[in-house]
C-alpha cells in the first residue's frame, strides 16, 4: 500500500516535472521570439527616422574655387556631407572626392569646404550627404 | 505469499515510474526540438525583415556612355546590398552587370554599406523606363530613369 502511494507520488512528481519542463521551453521559445521583434522594431524606428531626416536635408551649394565649396543649409537637419560627385559638362564624366571625414553643416548656416582634391570650376558639382541625397551646384539641377 | 506480492508490488511501481520518466523525458525532448526548430525559423524571418529594413540605397547620378548605362549609387544603409535582379525594359543578366567601389577602384558583387559604387548595364532600348533592383538580402529599389 505505501509502495503504490510511493509510486503514485513519483508518478505525479515525474509528470509535474516534465509539465513546467514544456512550460518552461515554451517560455524561453516566447522570450527569443520577443526579444528578436522588440529589436526589428527598434531597427524600422531607425530606418524611419533616417527615412524622414534624408526628406528634411536642403542644402545649397556653390564652388568659388576648384578648391574649396560653400554649402549652406536651408533644411531642418544638420546635414553630414561625405563627399563632392562632378560631372564634366563636355564629356559627361565623373569625378568623386570622398571626404576623410563628413562634414557637418548645421541648420541655417553656411560652411566652406576645402577639397582635398581639386574639382573644376567649370564642371557639374553636387555633394553627397550621408542620407544619400546629392545637392547640384545652384543652376545646375 | 504476502513476500512476494511485496516484491511484484514494488517491481511494478519502478516499471511504471521508468516508463513515466522515459515517456516524459521523450516528450520534454520531442517538445524542445519542435519549439526549438519552431523559435529559430520565426527568428530567421524577423532577422531577414531586420535586414531588409538596413538596406537603404541612392540613385544619385546616372549617364548613358558607347551603349552602356551607367549609375551611381550610395549605400546609406548598414547592410550590404547583393543585386540578384536587374530590370529595366527587360530583365538584365547579372554576367553584364558590373560594379565598381568608387572609393578604392575595386571591382565588387555587393555593394558595401557608406559606398558609392558605379554600376555598369547594357543600355536599355526605351527612353523611359523604371528600374527595378532586387536584392539577395530582400531589398527591393525602383527608380525612374530618363535616358
Amino acid at each position: 500500500m505505501e509502495n503504490k502511494r510511493l509510486g503514485r507520488r513519483g508518478t505525479i512528481a515525474i509528470g509535474a516535472l516534465a509539465i513546467i519542463a514544456v512550460f518552461m521551453i515554451a517560455v524561453t521559445c516566447i522570450a527569443t521570439i520577443i526579444a528578436e521583434y522588440n529589436h526589428y522594431v527598434y531597427v524600422v524606428k531607425l530606418t524611419g527616422e533616417k527615412l524622414k531626416m534624408k526628406v528634411q536635408e536642403k542644402l545649397s551649394v556653390e564652388q568659388p574655387s576648384n578648391r574649396k565649396i560653400k554649402v549652406g543649409n536651408e533644411g531642418s537637419t544638420t546635414s553630414f556631407i561625405i563627399g563632392v560627385f562632378a560631372v564634366n559638362p563636355e564629356d559627361n564624366n565623373v569625378k568623386y572626392v570622398k571626404f576623410d571625414a563628413p562634414a557637418g553643416v548645421k541648420i541655417l548656416s553656411k560652411e566652406n569646404i576645402k577639397l582635398p582634391e581639386a574639382v573644376p570650376t567649370g564642371w557639374k558639382v553636387g555633394v553627397l550627404t550621408a542620407y544619400g541625397n546629392i545637392f547640384w551646384e545652384q543652376g545646375q539641377a | 505469499m504476502r513476500g512476494r506480492r511485496g516484491v511484484s508490488e514494488v517491481l511494478g511501481a519502478i516499471v511504471i515510474a521508468i516508463l513515466v520518466l522515459g515517456m516524459s523525458v521523450s516528450y520534454v525532448l520531442l517538445e524542445m526540438d519542435r519549439a526549438g526548430s519552431e523559435t529559430y525559423s520565426v527568428v530567421d524571418l524577423i532577422r531577414g525583415a531586420e535586414k531588409q529594413q538596413k538596406q537603404l540605397l541612392s540613385l544619385i547620378y546616372y549617364r548613358m556612355q558607347g551603349g552602356r548605362l551607367i549609375l551611381y549609387i550610395y549605400n546609406y544603409g548598414e547592410e550590404p546590398s547583393t543585386p540578384q535582379r536587374i530590370m529595366t525594359d527587360k530583365e538584365v543578366p547579372l554576367s553584364l552587370v558590373s560594379m565598381e567601389n568608387m572609393d578604392t577602384g575595386d571591382m565588387i558583387s555587393s555593394i558595401p554599406p557608406k559606398t558609392l559604387v558605379e554600376l555598369t548595364m547594357p543600355a536599355p532600348s526605351a527612353d523611359s523606363l523604371t528600374l527595378v533592383m532586387v536584392t539577395e538580402e530582400g531589398g527591393v529599389f525602383s527608380w525612374k530613369i530618363s535616358v
